[in-house]
Parts: C-alpha cells; structure tokens; sequence
C-alpha cells in the first residue's frame, strides 16, 4: 500500500490551532482552579488565576474569530458541512470501530482522504464544539464581564447565577473534548504522527 | 396680538373659580374624612372613657388651670405623651382603655408625679403563657431579647416600649406583603433612639455614633438602608421567631457581604454586578477584567453539586481512556 501525504492543515489553520490550544489550557487550568479553590488551598493563587482566565478567554474569542471567518472564506470549512442523512448509522459504525474493530485490526470505515480530514464521530463533536459549546462560552463568559446586561432573574433564581452555571457547564464539556481530543489524536499511524501533522501541515495516508 | 388677550380673560376667570370651587371642595372632603374616621372610633369599646384622657392626649396641648388665680393656658403636649387616634385605633390594643395598663389615678389633673413611676407592664406579662399568643412565640422573644445588648447594657431600664410603642403598635411582619415600607418602618424602630441624641440620652449618657459614617465601608449605602433592616446585621437568627431580638454588640455585627450577596440568590447577583460595574468604572475595563476582578471572590458559580459532576465527569472520562489504552496496548503486544 503507497503512502500519500495530504496537505490538510494550511498555515493559518496551525497558528489557530496552536493559539487555540495554549488559551484553552490556561482556561481550563484556571477555570477549574478558580472554580474548587477555596480559603486554605487553590491550585493557582485566585487573583493569579482570575487574571489568566480572563485574558485568555478575551484572548480566545478574537483567535476564535479567526477561525470562524477562515473557515467562511476558505476550503477548510467543508470539512465541517454535515450530511444529516444516514448519520445515525455512521457514528455507530465509527464507535463500533473505536470500540471493537480497531483492536481485531477491522479497516477503519471513514478511513482520512483528500475529501474526507474528519471521521463523522470526529465532525460532530467539531461540530458541537467549535459552533455550540465555544459560542455559549463566549457569551456566557463576556456577559459575566458585563453583568449588568444579565437578566436579574430567570424562573425565580439569578440570572448571574445560572449564566454562571452555564458557563461553567460548557467549560466542563471543553475540557472533555480537550481529553478526548488528544487521547483520539494518538491513535494515528503512530501515537505521534498526528501531533506532526498538526506542525507540518502534512498528514500522512495510506 | 390682541386675539390671544381676548382669550386670556375667560381662561383666567375659568382658572380662579376652578381654584375656588376645588379648595372648598378639598375642605368638605377632608372634613368628611375626619368625621368618617371618628365614627370608626367610636365602634371602640373603650372609645368613651378614653376620650377624657385623648382630649388632651391625641390634640398636641392641653389646658393648665390654677385653682387661685383663676387663670387658665394652653400648653404644648410633649410629642412623648401625644397619641394619636387615627394610630392607636388601628393598633392592636385599640380595643383597650387607658386605664387598662395605667392608674385610675391619672383621671385626676395634673397628674402626681409619683404616676410617672408606676412600672409599665412588658409583652410578656400580658401575653405569656396564654395559649392565644401562642403562635407569636412570646416567651421565646423575651428569652432573646435577655440575651441582647439592649438588655445588658441598659440594666434592665431598657424595656419592650422603647422600640414597640403600644400605643401604635402594628404588627408589620406579619402583613401578607413585605414591602420597602415594612424595612422603613422597621429601621425608624431603631433610629428613634440611635439617631435622635434627646432620645438616647433618655436612657444612656453615650453620645450618638453616627449611623450614615459608621456605615460609609457599605457599598451603596442608602439602598441598602431603603431595602435591608438594621437587625439583618446586628442580631443574632433565631429560626424559632420571626423577628430576632437578640441585638448584638456592635463588633459582632455582620460586616461579610457574603453572607447575604452568596450561593443561588439575587442578593449575590447584585453584588456581583456592583462590584464588576465599580471595578470598571475605577480601573477601566482591561485592568478590571484582566487584572483586579474582585467580583469572582464571592463565589459566582460555586455550586457543590457541579463541582462533584465535574470531578465525576472528568474521571470517567479518565477511566474510558485507560481502558482503550489497556487494550491498545494488549492488542500491540499480540
């Protein structure tokens, strides 16, 4: 079997993601260091972690802009079109993969192509991350910046309080994707190759 | 020019009888009221008998006759001894005559002085006790109320009266709705004495304190007096009562914002705003948002049941991940 490399991450797709990648560790370090410190112990000393939290989040919602208007102008954005059709059957047979037949060395059943840089497992939790979860972070995060734009009450409780809430919620479930990213992530050619790619912009196929 | 005077004179006529008839009109209503009020009062049992003492006692004067001159004169009636009608007969104790808790003796005029030093009967000695006033926890209220500052600092000189006047006395708390009005009426309790120095030096020789400067560490103090009762801070809680009356010394007082402005509460919603807003407006939004946001130290999202998801979550997803990774390893192995 030959092997082809394919050039799927262009150089603004990389400065993005590397930008991406430091701000979302400062976030999530000192999200949950603020979010289980306390009197007697804290993971970073609270005005520390406050102050890193905020600008990376600040910092975070401009490279997210970069993202957002290179993936409108450019190619990389039909990476994340989703075909609704027969999806359901897709993402079970990419699970079954991770589960089952990666270990009986089954052919991958979404396997990378030019056309194809994401398995369906992997497009909709993109999807879900980059276009649900990260937007309700920013909108949660900069209306706790400007809180007197929060409604006062919600059902009867606080409308800090629950954007709070919210916000730490879709923190929790970045941190998850982040996990679960970079577990995904060595399970390539080799464990590392994919980390290459992510540095080159090459990735190799067979 | 000459049209706009010509309608310049019925206007003014129009105006100056509106006034007129609208002023009279205003008297016979006000007077009406008065007399509607009155005939309200007199449904009092002891309506009769206390008209002899409200005379004088509800009209800000009364009448000092001397015996052998002959001569007579109004004289003011201290604010202290004056008792409204229309505030005691909405009281609680309208139903009571004056000579109920006081001397028959005072129907004699001008009063002995030795009256002035009759004991005045506590809420407990009348309610105490008896099952009617059950509900309203009274030997509970006068068992706080031993324990508080009042009670201490003034030797037993300090008694129910000096912040419940029973002539007046409504119980506010107890209305369906608690309203601005009911935190107003609450504080003016308090006020009477500790911002009135005629008043404390009736009972102490310590000089006022200065309520408004003691409270300048508040952040927007006159909402917080408009909204929030002194006893909020300056008692102890006693769920067994509705209201505390266990004032505290005031080095005990609650200072922590926290206490009120934490967890799920619209109280702390609004510190979290205050603080955030005067952040910015002191230090500009980059450096109050990026260096000195003190809003995060009241907790904004501490919630203990998200910090255990959390940790939960975290952990399975660990746990799913070694797992893979066992077998990934075994599969290499093979």
């Amino acid at each position: 079997m030959t092997e082809q490399q394919i050039y799927f991450y262009p150089v603004w797709v990389r400065i993005w993601h590397v930008l991406n990648a430091i701000l979302c560790l400062l976030l999530i370090f000192s999200g949950f260091s603020l979010q289980y410190s306390n009197p007697d112990f804290s993971f970073i000393k609270f005005r520390m972690a406050v102050s890193i939290h905020n600008f990376a989040g600040i910092s975070l919602t401009f490279s997210y802009l970069l993202f957002f208007l290179g993936n409108y102008y450019t190619e990389n954005g039909k990476f994340y079109r989703l075909k609704l059709k027969g999806l359901a059957e897709r993402l079970y047979k990419q699970i079954y993969y991770y589960a089952y037949g990666f270990f009986v060395n089954e052919p991958a059943p979404y396997p990378v192509s030019k056309s194809r840089k994401f398995n369906p497992l992997q497009q909709v939790s993109y999807l879900v991350a980059l276009y649900m979860v990260l937007p309700l972070l920013f909108v949660t995060g900069w209306a706790l910046l400007f809180p007197e734009f929060i409604l006062k009450k919600l059902l009867g409780i606080s409308g800090i309080f629950l954007t709070a809430q919210l916000h730490v919620l879709m923190g929790f479930l970045i941190a998850l994707f982040l996990i679960i990213h970079l577990y995904v992530s060595t399970m390539g050619k080799s464990p590392l190759s994919n980390f290459k790619s992510i540095v080159t912009g090459w990735q190799k196929v067979h | 020019m000459f049209n706009k005077i010509k309608w310049a004179y019925p206007a003014l006529l129009f105006a100056l009888l509106f006034s007129v008839t609208h002023q009279s009109w205003c008297q016979e209503s006000t007077d009406s009221l008065a007399l509607a009020q009155e005939a309200e009062y007199q449904d009092a049992p002891a309506y009769a008998d206390n008209e002899y003492c409200l005379r004088c006692h509800s009209s800000g004067y009364f009448t000092l006759s001397d015996s052998v001159s002959g001569l007579s004169r109004r004289q003011p009636m201290c604010d202290n001894f004056n008792i409204p009608k229309d505030k005691f007969y909405k009281s609680v104790h309208r139903s009571f005559g004056c000579t109920d808790c006081h001397s028959a003796e005072y129907k004699n005029f001008p009063h002995a002085t030795a009256l002035r030093f009759e004991p005045a009967f506590a809420c407990i000695d009348c309610h105490g006790g008896d099952e009617n006033f059950a509900k309203y926890h009274f030997e509970e209220i006068d068992a706080e109320y031993t324990k508080s500052v009042h009670y201490k600092l003034e030797n037993g000189e300090f008694t129910c009266w000096k912040c419940h006047n029973p002539h007046s006395y409504v119980p506010l708390a107890r209305r369906d709705s608690l309203t601005t009005n009911f935190v107003v009426e609450s504080n003016k309790m308090c006020l009477e004495c500790h911002g009135d120095i005629d008043k404390l030096h009736l009972l102490s020789d310590r000089e006022l304190t200065g309520v408004i400067k003691k409270h300048d560490w508040l952040p927007n103090q006159s909402l917080h007096f408009k909204s929030v009762r002194c006893i909020e801070c300056h008692s102890a809680q006693n769920s067994d009562i509705l209201i505390s009356h266990n004032i505290l010394p005031k080095d005990s007082a609650i200072s922590d914002c926290v206490k009120c402005h934490s967890g799920n509460s619209i109280l702390m919603g609004t510190l979290y705003k205050f603080r955030t807003i005067e952040s910015r407006k002191s230090f500009g939004f980059v450096n109050s948002a990026i260096i000195d946001n003190n809003s995060y130290v009241i907790g904004a999202n501490h919630s203990k049941l998200m910090n255990i998801a959390g940790v939960c979550i975290i952990l399975m997803t660990f746990l799913a991940i070694a797992i893979h990774t066992f077998f990934r390893i075994r599969k290499s192995k093979k």
